[in-house]
């Protein structure tokens, strides 16, 4: 199967939340009890039992009047996943062929490490199953030749679901459609995302939205440089020991000689 | 709709006001986006920025109950510009009529039209009613309209309307709106670039514009804005009021309102004794050779729906006869029905699918009203405030007798049957799982009830049992003891399309009895058909049911998808088509044509037409498109309303300023003011200009709930998205207030008090109407107690607050525009 | 020359406490418990050892709860060894100068006190890894309670202590068992023979016999 990608063109997004429902649905995930403190963004964040979020954000437009963005706020499903890098579990967190990013929740042991190695800090503690969740891109609706539930909710043609190649295409035509401010983003970050954005803002006037996400230095430090390291310095513990016996033998004490110098 | 929702697509300049589409129809906007993909213009006008002004071109705000004000003022700009599309004001449309030179308009009149009957107070007239004498087209000896085509003459409908709207300025829109005027511009001039043959523009409109004392008048004031500008009957134009419920289209053509009959037909009164004086009253006539004047045909459309109720039970006449009557002058609406159970005029109530303790407007007189009842029978799929009126907030449940039984009732999935759309498509739609428990399809629950009613009748007789005795009902297989075994959806359909009840021979073509009516050209006045709706006549045939068709093909290219479901009437998906094509049937648009004449002998192509006469150009052989009314032309006059002609502006029955700018005449003169001395009660108060209450509020709804919320607050998924109730207010304002966001407050008004949450945000800003400042406030009418907190044993239903009067054509209420106060209560959630 | 045991070189003498070596052996098993989880925690290849505990999520267990342990002993260990371990002396540089005999000559390297300067050094490596791999280690446990980019920087952090700690450990115990037989006596029984005292630690030793004299 060839890579898959979405699109979410913002441009076109109603803030309707037919894909927070959707996902939910599909996902059999249980609802939040929730409180209004003042805003429709409801739950307040992404969680163990919330996939996919959008976020209300009123932004004043410089003009005089305003502007409403609503970011559909869910796993970007990195080309070079942040979780996948640090997860310790074996195929714990996995990539299919068409691209998406999965946390095996039966594998995971709530480590929690993919929380803050991932840029948009997409997965979700369970403190009581003790493990992390995130969207999965319905790969299991993927199987089926489906769309994820998200975008196949979306009326309004937010949510698009294709090709990789094709939908990066689509993400810049638009952009050269709508002109101005509006950028493709994600599919220069991360390995190339698999959900890219048509951002009609720039990318830091959203909120929780990282203007250039990236593994960070210190995770590729961690995983590529210092833990092979570790590696070395353990063998190098053994194969010194080693050489030592073999070239120059134990140290052993002069049993009958330990007594005369105390005098 | 004229038109239906994937004709949005097609749309040069889309108007969302009197709406929220995106919120609250949020499919429409595939089409809309789709609509803009393609280089539409999108307004959103309202008093709040919405999720559909996040998406909008132009937004413009605008202080409720002042739409009215708004499009007189773009009519004006129309005018003045010479925006209007010529050829079609003056063929397709009545603006060449001559009005009888005693008609004056409310700006020689005080603020009111000539003719006005009704007591005169400081405000203006109220509970005044109109002598419609003035209100007539002059008429030729051969009893045609006189017309100027020149559209010259001072007493033309054209020339009026010129006159009339030169009050409605600029700086006077402003003033009243609280628009500011380059907004205004802004929006007309987007708007009124349509008015050229190949452009069209839409109105997509709902509540916020029916909920007003003014309600119709602002519908025709976008009605005349569309016949101004060639946007009627064709691709992407058209008015389109987007209904509210799944299937309140189909409810409301099936006669949900007291007023109609299935089919739009008129509710017959105690004064119309016989058949054939209701059907002489409600049958026009025309003089005009090329007038369609459809409604001709009403007695074989009453008729045979007599002969559907009836069968050949009884005599058309006797049939008649066993239909109720309206007294005469007498309202049944809504707020009617409230106000006679509150003084306790009658004794039960069937709620059903309702939940009036929460929808209702003032509804702590409707709570106050259900105590004084003796039964009530709430028919839902859920408990709800009506139907546990009697324990919650501020009832004491020993005082209250009414005795409540809950009939629980299948979901719309757990049940067969057809869904009407706001574009008119019937769509079939079938069983997906059992209803749960006890419950049963409303079919059922009224098959049980008029088998048991009408056993009642038999063994104990009483007045006038034939009108249910002789009733048919064969809506399944019947039992030896006469009982249905199964309610069957399908032989209602069949019956509202309706059948030949004797071998009928139409056009040297013999239909046999017992078969289906093809279309309602084949309805016959002499009792030989049945058709429980005509409209409807043409959904059911021999060929099947076409609601249940599922075709995928659109050849039409501007995706009328003539195979898929069915239209009514006969599958015209876009009303009003002849108006599409000029005299010789060539369409203004090319590119998006709806029908195109092709010739004497293969004749139209497209959409089926409004009728299928040759085009204008044949002379005599064809007729005006406006079919269903009596002279074939569309009424930019139109003396068919009962509060005027043409649009004016009144303040709603609450507003913030003292005096109408337009005129001395301050609220609708001719609605029904509960709230004068004598006619209402002590509940039906009103408090406009009143230091207690000084903010505007308007109630809406949000994408995440439905009505009262009473299937949706039960819906976890969707309470987590929007929890609780709450009220949305500037910043400015919630300053003033020292309001925090994300507090709990009280709104009140004169009627009630509502606990929610301040929502402080930029999408409300602060109005400057007649030079003072206004603020206004918004609740969704979602939230009752019953669900999610009945422990808090707090109010939260917005309709706690809105004032029980109505427009005076619809009785639908001004829950849209009244004056409230907002207090803090101390504590977040 | 010899006169009995006492003066024989398989005379035992008492080198640690039993204290001493309750802490030593609590750290010191934390830390191999931590070493095997964390490598099997570390490289998916080593998924041995995750079955040989029971699984990644025991896995995981059995590294937060030595990392506890490790923690407290550590704690105990840096306090007890810091007279020992942290203090150099002029002869413990000339020690380092030698290589304490293992790396150049054997000629002229002073007679350790109880730790020798390789002890030494090993007990500052230990016990700033000690601070590093028990902050580090918290702040992994709970990130949400931390900043982003402190959570971050703690990951190469603790597997920077790991790569400093694993030869040093491994070296540890080889020195500790068959490079230098006897020694680990010393942590078993407590006891020593004055043959492998004199060898290892003479100064101590005749610092053990004016006190004992």
């Amino acid at each position: 199967m060839s890579e898959k990608a979405m699109l979410v063109d913002l441009s076109k997004c109603t803030g309707c939340r037919g894909c927070q429902v959707a996902c939910k649905n599909w996902n059999g995930l249980p609802a939040e009890t929730t409180v209004n403190k003042g805003s429709y963004q409801n739950p307040p964040d992404l969680s163990p039992s919330t996939f996919t979020l959008i976020r209300f954000q009123e932004m004043d437009d410089g003009k005089g009047g305003l502007k409403w963005l609503f970011r559909n706020d869910k796993c970007f499903h990195c080309g070079d996943p942040g979780c996948l890098k640090a997860c310790p579990v074996p195929g714990c967190i996995f990539k299919t062929p068409e691209g998406a990013v999965i946390i095996d929740p039966d594998k995971c042991i709530g480590c929690k490490y993919c929380y803050h190695t991932c840029p948009f800090s997409v997965p979700q503690f369970c403190s009581k199953s003790e493990k992390m969740y995130k969207c999965t891109f319905c790969y299991d609706r993927q199987a089926d030749n489906l769309p994820p539930a998200c975008a196949q909710a979306c009326p309004t043609g937010t949510l698009i679901f294709g090709d990789k190649a094709d939908i990066y295409k689509m993400a810049h035509k638009r952009v050269g459609e709508i002109g101005g401010s509006a950028s493709v983003y994600g599919d220069q970050y991360v390995g190339g995302t698999h959900v890219v954005y048509v951002l009609t803002e720039p990318a830091d006037a959203y909120d929780k939205l990282p203007e250039k996400p990236k593994i960070a230095g210190s995770v590729a430090l961690w995983k590529d440089v210092l833990k092979p390291l570790s590696m070395v310095s353990l063998l190098g513990g053994v194969g010194a020991g080693f050489l030592y016996y073999i070239m120059k033998g134990p140290k052993r004490p002069d049993l009958e000689e330990g007594g005369d110098s105390h005098e | 709709m004229t038109n239906h929702w994937i004709d949005l697509r097609n749309s040069d300049c889309i108007m969302v006001m009197g709406s929220n589409a995106a919120e609250n129809h949020p499919i429409s906007f595939k089409w809309v986006t789709q609509a803009i993909d393609k280089g539409a213009t999108l307004i959103s006008v309202d008093p709040r920025f919405t999720r559909t002004s996040a998406r909008a071109h132009v937004y413009a705000p605008i202080r409720s109950g002042s739409d009215v004000a708004f499009l007189c003022g773009m009519i004006k700009y129309i005018l003045d510009n010479n925006l209007y599309f010529d050829e079609y004001v003056r063929e397709y449309t009545n603006s060449s009529f001559l009005v009888n030179p005693k008609f004056k308009l409310p700006a020689d009149n005080e603020g009111v039209f000539s003719g006005l009957k009704g007591t005169k107070t400081k405000e203006g007239y109220v509970n005044g009613k109109y002598d419609k004498a003035t209100w007539s087209i002059q008429k030729n000896t051969d009893g045609t309209p006189k017309k100027d085509k020149s559209l010259q003459d001072p007493n033309c409908v054209f020339q009026l309307l010129k006159k009339h709207v030169s009050r409605y300025d600029l700086d006077k829109v402003a003033s009243i709106t609280g628009t500011p005027k380059e907004k205004l511009l802004e929006v007309y001039k987007a708007y009124a670039s349509t008015g050229v043959a190949d452009k069209s523009a839409t109105i997509m409109y709902a509540m916020g514009w029916t909920q007003h004392t003014v309600g119709v008048q602002t519908i025709r004031a976008m009605a005349i804005i569309q016949l101004l500008l060639g946007n009627m009957g064709v691709a992407g134009g058209g008015v389109n009021a987007l209904r509210g419920e799944s299937n309140v289209q189909g409810s409301t053509d099936h006669c949900l309102l007291f007023h109609i009959l299935p089919g739009y037909l008129k509710t017959p009164k105690a004064s119309q004794p016989t058949l054939e004086a209701y059907n002489k009253k409600y049958t026009p006539k025309t003089s005009d050779p090329m007038s369609a004047n459809w409604w001709g045909n009403y007695p074989k459309y009453s008729n045979s729906l007599m002969r559907a109720h009836y069968g050949l039970n009884t005599t058309l006449e006797e049939a008649y006869s066993y239909t109720p009557k309206l007294d005469d002058g007498k309202n049944y609406s809504w707020l009617t029905i409230f106000d006679d159970m509150y003084k306790g005029r009658f004794s039960g109530f069937f709620a059903w699918g309702q939940n009036p303790a929460c929808s209702g407007a003032n509804a702590n007189k409707v709570r106050k009203a259900l105590t004084k009842l003796k039964w009530m029978v709430n028919v839902n799929i859920f408990d709800n405030e009506t139907g546990s009126f009697w324990k919650g907030p501020d009832m004491n449940p020993s005082e209250i007798d009414t005795e409540v039984f809950m009939l629980p009732c299948a979901a719309s999935m757990e049940k067969e049957g057809s869904v009407t759309n706001s574009g008119r498509w019937m769509q079939w739609r079938y069983k997906a799982t059992n209803p749960a428990g006890e419950a049963m399809p409303d079919g059922e629950i009224i098959t049980e009830l008029h088998y048991r009613i009408k056993e009642l009748y038999e063994k104990e007789g009483g007045k006038l049992p034939e009108a249910i005795t002789k009733l048919t009902w064969d809506y399944g297989l019947k039992m030896p003891d006469g009982k249905i075994k199964h309610f069957d959806s399908h032989e209602v359909a069949r019956e509202i399309n309706g059948y030949f009840l004797k071998d009928v021979e139409i056009k040297g073509k013999l239909y046999k009895k017992g078969t289906l009516v093809p279309s309602f050209a084949f309805l016959q006045a002499d009792g030989s058909t049945s058709s429980g709706n005509w409209l409807y006549c043409n959904s059911y045939t021999e060929k099947g049911n076409m609601a249940a068709r599922r075709g995928k093909v659109d050849p039409s290219g501007i995706g009328l998808y003539a195979k898929w479901s069915w239209c009514w009437p006969v599958n015209r998906r876009i009303l009003y088509n002849r108006a599409s094509v000029d005299k010789n049937g060539k369409p203004w648009a090319i590119d998006k044509p709806v029908i195109w004449w092709t010739g004497s002998i293969t004749k139209w192509k497209g959409d089926v037409p409004d009728g299928g006469w040759a085009p204008l150009a044949a002379g005599k052989a064809s007729r005006y498109p406006f079919i269903m009314k009596p002279e074939g032309h569309a009424h930019i006059f139109g003396p068919g309303r009962a509060d005027g002609p043409f649009p004016e502006h009144y303040e709603p029955l609450e507003c913030p300023i003292e005096k109408n700018p337009m005129s001395p005449q301050f609220v609708n003169p001719t609605v029904k003011r509960w709230d004068i001395k004598g006619i209402g009660t002590e509940l039906d108060t009103r408090a406009t200009c009143d230091p207690r209450f000084p903010i505007v509020c308007t109630t809406y709804r949000v994408t995440e709930h439905w009505q009262t919320g009473v299937m949706t607050r039960w819906q976890p998924w969707l309470l987590e998205l929007q929890p609780d109730m709450f009220v949305e207010m500037s910043k400015e304002l919630a300053d003033m207030k020292g309001i925090e966001n994300g507090e709990i407050v009280k709104v009140t008004s004169a009627r009630g008090e509502v606990v929610a949450v301040a929502v402080v945000t930029p999408r409300f800003k602060p109005f400057t109407i007649e030079g003072q400042e206004v603020h206004q406030v918004g609740v969704p009418w979602h939230y009752g107690w019953r669900q999610p907190h009945p422990e808090l044993k707090e109010l939260r239903s917005a309709n706690l607050l809105t004032p029980n009067v109505g427009d005076p054509n619809t009785m639908i209420p001004e829950s849209k525009a009244f004056m409230v106060d907002v207090v803090k209560k101390g504590g977040a959630q | 020359m010899s006169n009995g045991a006492k003066s024989s070189g398989c005379e035992l003498i008492e080198v640690t406490s039993s204290f001493e070596r309750l802490v030593h052996w609590l750290f010191a098993g934390s830390c191999i418990l931590l070493f095997i989880s964390g490598f099997g925690l570390m490289y998916h290849t080593l998924d041995f050892i995750a079955r040989l505990f029971g699984g990644y999520h025991a896995l995981k267990y059995v590294h937060n709860i030595s990392g506890l342990v490790f923690a407290v002993s550590g704690f105990f260990a840096a306090v007890t060894w810091f007279k020992d371990g942290a203090l150099f002396t002029a002869d413990d540089i000339k020690w380092i100068a030698t290589g304490g005999g293992y790396l150049g000559k054997k000629d002229g390297v002073p007679e350790s006190g109880r730790f020798n300067a390789g002890q030494k050094i090993y007990y500052l490596l230990k016990a700033a890894t000690w601070i590093l791999m028990s902050l580090t280690g918290i702040i992994m446990w709970f990130p949400f309670s931390f900043s982003r980019d402190l959570v971050i920087l703690c990951y190469p952090l603790h597997v920077l202590g790991v790569a400093a700690l694993a030869g040093a450990v491994i070296m540890h115990i080889c020195l500790g068992t068959f490079i230098n037989p006897g020694t680990i006596q010393s942590m078993l029984s407590g006891k020593c023979t004055r043959a492998w005292a004199k060898l290892q630690h003479g100064k101590w030793l005749k610092e053990y016999d004016e006190k004992n004299r």
